[in-house]
């Protein structure tokens, strides 16, 4: 429906610049085709997007339908744990490190706010590198994660990083027993937002073929 | 005063529930070869399409996994590691083929029996000692002794509730020999108190926050903590 609505508004914009300049080179057949192009090409962009908020959406499933970890790994009577297990701790940061995007969100237009909840938000990340969490997967989307922000430390954030970056973390928190599926989400995310997660690679020529 | 070290645990199980998911149809064999490398002692016993049951250390574990469940149980287990580590594993490797995202019910269950209760007089003597048993005066003109073989009860906790039974049940050993050969049954309880304690979640679990291993180490502490209350 939406692409539709996108592709008749293009259409209609056509149709009006057609008619109130007889100046220009295209006419009206020209004007619809490459309007239904753009609609097309908008179209693509807007299934994509749909499909990786249902793929984010299903490894991030939370609230209430869903279980509370603290619940289930939580001693019943007046225990009290003598430390919180590993996978509630990495949790419990991830969700911290969320309030700071959240901010930088909302106060967005300025500039400063932002980027100082960005570089607390880069804080936030590395402490969670600090902790000893064995999952493999998780290790991966958490590197994949610092080097986007390592990369990007010189750079102020777009609006849409930001909410890349908002989605990978809450992925992460909700899976830190990550699966492949929720990996490649995370990636999908990240590479959505162009953020660059090749960084280290910089400066290598893959397709350097001066040795033949 | 009865306490925990006076009962021995029977029985651990543990199960997963989630929804039918076919890939059990194509992937079966992958997933036991995988379980089988983790843990190089298990055996295939059994396998159909509804099921694949493997057994562990000679038997003394029993792991089982299908469409839409993954379970485990030990009887008499000497330590708990082994069985919480051997269920880990094999959960993970289960749900990451199946690729299941999430479970509808997480079960952990530990029976225990009282040696010392074999006969009907020694159970009602465990059921007063717990406290089990407060009835008015006016209940007790009803006739000269009441006797209760049962109590059910579920505690209701945030998202993981646990249902408790005590009851005075029949545990005669039930074999079948040929008639030249005399069994003595001797060292096994005809009937016996047990206290099962059946731990479960109540909401779904979202796979990616789920550690079986903490799950049943920290069930297994609750269970504990719940007969330390019931017999103190």
């Amino acid at each position: 429906m939406a692409t539709t609505n996108l592709v008749s508004l293009n259409d209609y914009k056509a149709r009006v610049s057609v008619t109130e300049n007889d100046n220009l080179s295209m006419t009206r057949k020209e004007f619809k085709r490459a309007s239904e192009i753009t609609g097309e090409r908008l179209g693509r962009i807007e299934r994509a997007i749909e499909s990786l908020s249902l793929q984010v959406e299903s490894v991030s499933k939370t609230g209430s339908d869903r279980a509370d970890p603290k619940n289930l790994y939580s001693g019943i009577g007046s225990e009290i744990e003598k430390e919180q297990p590993m996978i509630l701790r990495v949790r419990s940061a991830l969700h911290s490190s969320l309030e700071h995007l959240s901010k930088a969100q909302t106060y967005f237009s300025e500039e400063l706010v932002r980027e100082a909840e960005m570089d607390l938000y880069y804080g936030a990340i590395r402490r969670v590198s600090g902790l000893q969490f064995e999952s493999s997967n998780f290790q991966e989307a958490l590197t994949l994660l610092l080097v986007a922000l390592e990369a990007h430390v010189s750079f102020p954030y777009l609006k849409n990083e930001i909410v890349a970056l908002r989605s990978a973390t809450a992925i992460l928190a909700d899976n830190p027993l990550m699966s492949e599926d929720a990996l490649d989400a995370c990636i999908d995310v990240l590479e959505s937002a162009t953020l660059n997660l090749a960084a280290p690679f910089a400066g290598i020529d893959f397709d350097d073929n001066s040795s033949e | 005063m009865l306490s925990l070290s006076d009962l021995t645990l029977e029985q651990v199980i543990f199960e997963l529930k989630f929804d039918q998911t076919f890939r059990y149809w194509d992937i079966c064999g992958a997933i036991w070869q995988d379980i089988s490398r983790k843990v190089p002692d298990i055996s295939l016993k059994a396998i159909d399409p509804q099921k694949a049951i493997g057994v562990v250390s000679g038997g003394q574990i029993t792991l089982s996994f299908g469409p839409e469940r993954m379970g485990s149980d030990q009887h008499f287990p000497k330590s708990l590691e082994t069985f919480r580590k051997v269920t880990s594993d094999a959960a993970e490797i289960v749900l990451s083929h199946l690729k299941v995202p999430e479970l509808v019910r997480i079960g952990n269950r530990y029976i225990y029996f009282w040696p010392g209760g074999s006969s009907e007089e020694k159970a009602a003597e465990f059921f007063e000692k717990a406290g089990f048993i407060t009835l008015s005066e006016r209940t007790k003109t009803l006739g000269n002794k009441i006797r209760m073989s049962r109590v059910r009860f579920v505690v209701e906790r945030n998202d993981v509730s646990m249902t408790v039974r005590v009851g005075f049940r029949d545990a005669t050993l039930r074999l079948e020999t040929p008639s030249f050969v005399t069994l003595n049954r001797g060292p096994f309880l005809e009937k016996c108190v047990t206290v099962d304690v059946d731990c479960y979640s109540t909401k779904p679990v979202g796979v990616g926050t789920f550690d079986a291993e903490l799950f049943m180490s920290t069930q297994e502490r609750n269970s504990r903590k719940t007969i330390e209350g019931l017999l103190a």
